[in-house]
């Protein structure tokens, strides 16, 4: 019982380097019921009018992570809905991490500055976003590629938020969609969605019970459930079954391991 | 309404009411008023680490967050008041302290508390700019100059304050290899907030964050900050149980009040 | 005296002054608030770009060292980061930051490093949860089980067999869950707007430095 209370760590990072490898060498299906807050996250980019303007704050800045196969499947529906979309970025790293989403997502057969626009890195975080929503252009001239977004067709009559009809929150931590819901989302009472990593979702439930965002993707397995409703097997659903697989076996070792230390306990009689 | 936008009324009266607490409990507190913090073992330890760290000839690790600094940040606000006793608390037993930064702003900060904690705790030459470091903008270019200093400089003990994003494993996990002594702390609610749990030999969170530099300093300013916290704690907390007994009556007096 | 007004009591106005500026202008609605407001936000960017500055000169002086002193341990490392700072930085400025070259560098070595980083976080995060995570007490039981709960609620194999895991689960995330993270924000919320006010008023001076 002792080897399992202590557990090399190099033993546990072999059982996962195999459990990892093995459903992507040899993939399997799984089935992921869709959950309510997938569900209401497709059904409000479904219900979006053509040219409906989404302001889309991202911090994408590794491809397969979470918010990354979330930020295309998101791209894909926003497509065949024909809305307009204006990306925001909090880091620096996030701004190449977007563009690897809309390439992948297929925004480049559309029109830059028209159906779409890459403001990137704008520094100062939270500060600075509380000011970009009340003058766009006036806040951030240029865009990512320093093309002046005056005169861009979307910012002829995109100009506050109050002309945005969909704002979405995606990232992981501070600043990220907590900063959206403070500062954009509830004091200007905009339609939000969310997209988060796994951890950081935790922090949302909050927002979401009180309906500030109207649907939300959690972690990969929302990504999963939501690649389901747009019909689209994207790198979420890929990469499920080696997190599934991942999942199962560190809930075994975590009761393993606690099994083996009460187990031990009892024995001494309580002590630690 | 007036001057106001719709809605926030009732706001600017509970921030005019905050504001007006914190100004009068600040006045009751320099005629002489003290209140009792409790015990806060994570704080008590860090002089505990150091001294482990001064025995071993070993560094210090201080980590000072990787978010932009901000005057109503707590992260920050109560993470520069941790760095400046640690640093005093090392300049006397002239034990080595390296302090790692995340965002270039904050860089400034932190150098002027360690030279500053050098000169006040009577050792000038124990401060060494490059003991101040700036690592990176981005987490986990941080997390990954934080791994290699690690075993590099064979730090004793690991201070993780401030917020850090999803790195914060990277740096907790990277101490533990190294067999560091480690205490960490956020005064932000964050889905790494079980990390420092599950790997820190003392933790503190929220509220033991934010009184933190109260604790160390007994200044009767900021105990009075405290204070102030707690009180409006209270009256909100009155406000909250008020309101939803009269809702569940279905008296809404106090939810057409809160949303004037 | 002027240089006790330069130090001290300059910076508090201009900091109080405009701090106040920007907190007032949420809930008032006057047009000189919100336009200072506004454009402070612009400064803030500038600020930051600038603090981006200071940032970089402090690599050099940090890395310079090892390689000036010739530290055999250090000067290797110090004089790669160096030499890939700055090569970031040519190709920068010759290609753009926009450019096929910057983005095969970021494509290739930088997103690839970012990748690899993440993937050793689920590693760690492995290996903490399975050496670490022993519920030694009544509270560590607690959260241990509140753990599982959650991890389990993530794995759709669960529901199958135990479809009253999840339906626990769900309403633990959504009411007591709820419930402590409201609590966390304010906590959080109010310590901010008192400390903020604090140091904005000049009550708090700590910001600032020693008093001489």
């Amino acid at each position: 019982m002792s080897f399992i209370e202590n557990i090399s760590r190099r033993f546990v990072f072999a059982v996962l380097i195999v459990i990892v490898v093995i459903p992507l060498l040899f993939p399997f299906p799984l089935p992921v019921p869709v959950g309510q807050h997938a569900r209401n996250y497709y059904n409000v980019i479904k219900s979006l009018e053509p040219r409906s303007v989404v302001l889309y704050g991202l911090e994408v800045s590794t491809r397969d992570a979470e918010n990354y196969p979330q930020e295309v499947a998101t791209l894909r529906q926003l497509k065949e809905q024909k809305a307009v979309v204006i990306f925001y970025n909090f880091f620096q790293t996030s701004s190449m991490g977007t563009i690897w989403g809309y390439e992948d997502a297929g925004y480049l057969e559309l029109k830059y500055g028209t159906d779409y626009v890459h403001l990137g890195f704008v520094p100062g975080e939270e500060a600075t976003l509380a000011s970009f929503v009340l003058d766009m252009v006036g806040v951030k001239p240029v865009d990512h590629f320093q093309n002046p977004t005056t005169t861009m067709p979307i910012f002829q009559y995109v100009h506050t938020i109050n002309d945005v009809d969909l704002v979405i929150g995606s990232g992981g931590g501070m600043p990220g969609p907590n900063s959206w819901a403070k500062l954009v989302i509830i004091p200007y009472n905009k339609l939000g969605l969310l997209a988060v990593t796994a951890g950081q979702s935790t922090t949302m439930y909050d927002y979401l019970r009180m309906g500030v965002y109207k649907g939300a993707l959690l972690g990969q397995r929302g990504c999963v459930e939501y690649e389901t409703l747009i019909g689209q097997a994207g790198r979420a659903t890929q990469l499920f079954a080696p997190l599934y697989l991942a999942h199962i076996v560190l809930i075994g070792l975590m009761v393993a391991t606690n099994v083996a230390f009460w187990y031990r306990l009892s024995k001494k009689g309580g002590k630690q | 309404m007036f001057i106001f936008v719709d809605g926030r009324l009732t706001l600017f009266v509970l921030m005019a009411c905050m504001y007006g607490a914190a100004f009068f409990i600040g006045q009751w507190a320099k005629r002489g008023k003290t209140w009792y913090l409790r015990k806060m073992p994570a704080i008590d330890a860090l002089v505990e680490g150091i001294g482990r760290a001064t025995e071993l000839g070993r560094p210090v690790h201080f980590s000072a967050g990787v978010d932009r600094a901000g005057p109503g940040d707590p992260d920050r606000a109560q993470a520069y008041p941790i760095l400046k006793f640690v640093a005093e608390n090392c300049a006397q037993r002239d034990c080595r302290l390296i302090t790692t930064v995340g965002k270039a702003d904050v860089y400034a900060i932190c150098d002027q508390i360690v030279k500053e904690a050098a000169v006040t705790s009577g050792n000038p030459d124990w401060y060494k700019a490059e003991d101040v470091q700036f690592l990176g903008e981005d987490q986990f270019v941080y997390a990954a100059g934080v791994m290699g200093l690690l075993p590099q400089e064979k730090v004793a003990t690991n201070y993780i304050f401030g917020y850090h994003r999803g790195s914060l494993i990277n740096l907790l996990e990277a101490g533990k290899m190294n067999d560091c002594f480690q205490i960490g702390g956020m005064a932000r609610q964050s889905g790494e907030m079980a990390f420092l749990a599950i790997c820190c030999d003392y933790w503190m969170v929220l509220e033991e964050m934010i009184a933190a530099g109260a604790y160390i300093s007994k200044d009767p300013g900021q105990l009075s900050t405290v204070a102030t916290q707690d009180y409006v704690k209270f009256a909100l907390l009155a406000l909250m149980i008020t309101g939803a007994l009269l809702i569940t009556a279905n008296i809404d007096f106090i939810k057409r009040l809160v949303l004037l | 005296m002027m240089s006790v007004v330069l130090r001290k009591y300059i910076p508090l106005v201009i900091v109080g002054v405009l701090g106040f500026f920007t907190i007032f202008s949420f809930p008032l609605d006057i047009k000189v608030f919100t336009d200072t407001s506004t454009q402070l936000g612009s400064w803030v960017m500038l600020l930051a770009s600038f603090a981006l500055g200071i940032g970089v000169i402090n690599l050099f002086i940090v890395h310079g060292h090892p390689i000036m002193k010739k530290d055999k341990e250090k000067w290797p490392y110090s004089a790669a980061l160096l030499l890939s700072l700055i090569i970031v930085f040519l190709i920068g400025i010759v290609d753009s930051v926009t450019g096929p070259s910057y983005k095969f560098l970021y494509d290739v070595i930088i997103g690839a490093g970012l990748l690899t980083l993440t993937a050793l976080r689920g590693f760690f995060m492995f290996s903490a949860f399975t050496r670490a995570y022993k519920a030694r007490n009544l509270e560590g039981g607690v959260m241990l089980l509140a753990t599982l709960f959650v991890m389990m609620y993530q794995v759709p194999i669960f529901d199958s067999f135990l479809p009253q895991m999840s339906e626990f689960t769900k309403w633990m995330l959504d009411v007591p869950f709820v419930g402590v993270t409201r609590g966390f924000a304010m906590i959080a919320g109010i310590a901010m707007t008192i400390m903020a006010f604090k140091m904005l008023s000049g009550m708090d001076k700590s910001w600032m430095g020693r008093e001489e």
